[in-house]
């Protein structure tokens, strides 16, 4: 029965705060992308010049289905806002159980809940992302893309884990946590050896860094807007659908 | 009315599997499924993921 319920709720509570945050990307994110897409084409060509090695990543070249601008984006990323949704928020709700049954702490409230939705907003968004890599517009110049990936789950566990030390562990355990928290920004997250963009036209430089930035801000805002409501439904569900171990 | 508890009470004991066990897969499910929709290199799975994945600031390209 728990596996059940835990995958309903993290349903509800995915396809909720997935079409919310959907909703905001659409209108407030989507344009962002679409417009340093503008600037993007001219990278890809200048990548195939420069490298005759096919590139991992084409949106034009390649064979592979690709989702149409218009209804098939749109509904492609919906898709995947939502899938994203429901994983995090299983993994969210699964670690309130978790916690509601093993730990002596108190009991998962809608308060509490919100708590957690910030404290997974710094896991994910927060450390891995504002701290470290950025998130990126189209077409800037980033770090090999398999190191950033492996970095970044890195980074979200090295965060997870070290918060759940710093919170649950005994007095000196703690500070085992922080150093957890800290690791991955001691190491440091990899990093082009030249910041800036595929674009080397000025008025398009120009451009791409205005976007970054209101691409900086619109995501934190979005990640601040489907994390909070994550943990707030995430602990709602719980206290209504998770049968408590005695 | 008693009838519709009875029923509810019978299904929702004796569990086969511990629900710590339980909460754990549900937790590997999660993890799976972001790994899949936010980091898998397939091309396929990188299109149509595409904007969510720059929108949740994933590293992609």
């Amino acid at each position: 029965m728990t596996l059940r319920n835990l995958i309903l709720s993290a349903l509800i509570v995915g396809v909720i705060s997935g079409l919310c945050y959907g909703l905001f990307q659409q209108l407030q994110i989507n344009p962002i992308i679409y417009a340093a897409e503008v600037y993007e084409v001219t990278e890809t060509v200048a990548e195939h010049h420069n490298d005759s090695a096919p590139a991992a990543h084409s949106h034009d070249h390649s064979d592979a289905w690709s989702p149409q601008d218009g209804i098939q984006r749109i509904a492609s990323t919906l898709v995947a806002n939502i899938s994203i949704a429901f994983a995090m928020a299983l993994m969210m709700i699964s670690l309130m159980a978790l916690h509601n049954e093993k730990s002596q702490k108190p009991k998962l409230n809608t308060v509490s809940g919100a708590l957690w939705g910030i404290v997974a907003m710094f896991c994910f968004f927060g450390a891995p992302a504002l701290l470290g890599l950025h998130p990126e517009v189209p077409g800037t110049i980033a770090a090999d893309l398999e190191n950033r990936q492996v970095w970044w789950i890195f980074c979200a566990l090295a965060s997870v884990i070290g918060i759940a030390v710093i919170y649950y562990a005994s007095r000196f355990l703690k500070l085992v946590g922080v150093v957890l928290v800290a690791l991955p920004h001691l190491i440091g997250a990899p990093m082009p050896e030249l910041h800036g963009f595929a674009n080397t036209d000025p008025a398009a430089v120009l451009a791409l860094n205005e976007l970054s930035e209101q691409f900086y801000l619109m995501t934190a805002i979005g990640m601040g807007i489907l994390f909070i409501l994550m943990g707030l439904l995430s602990s709602l569900c719980l206290n209504k659908f998770i049968p408590q171990a005695k | 009315m008693q009838n519709v508890q009875q029923v509810s009470t019978t299904q929702s004991t004796d569990l086969s599997v511990s629900s710590t066990k339980q909460i754990l897969m549900a937790l590997t499910l999660g993890a799976a499924l972001v790994l899949l929709v936010g980091f898998a290199p397939m091309e396929i799975v990188h299109n149509a993921a595409h904007d969510a994945r720059h929108a949740f600031a994933f590293p992609c390209h």
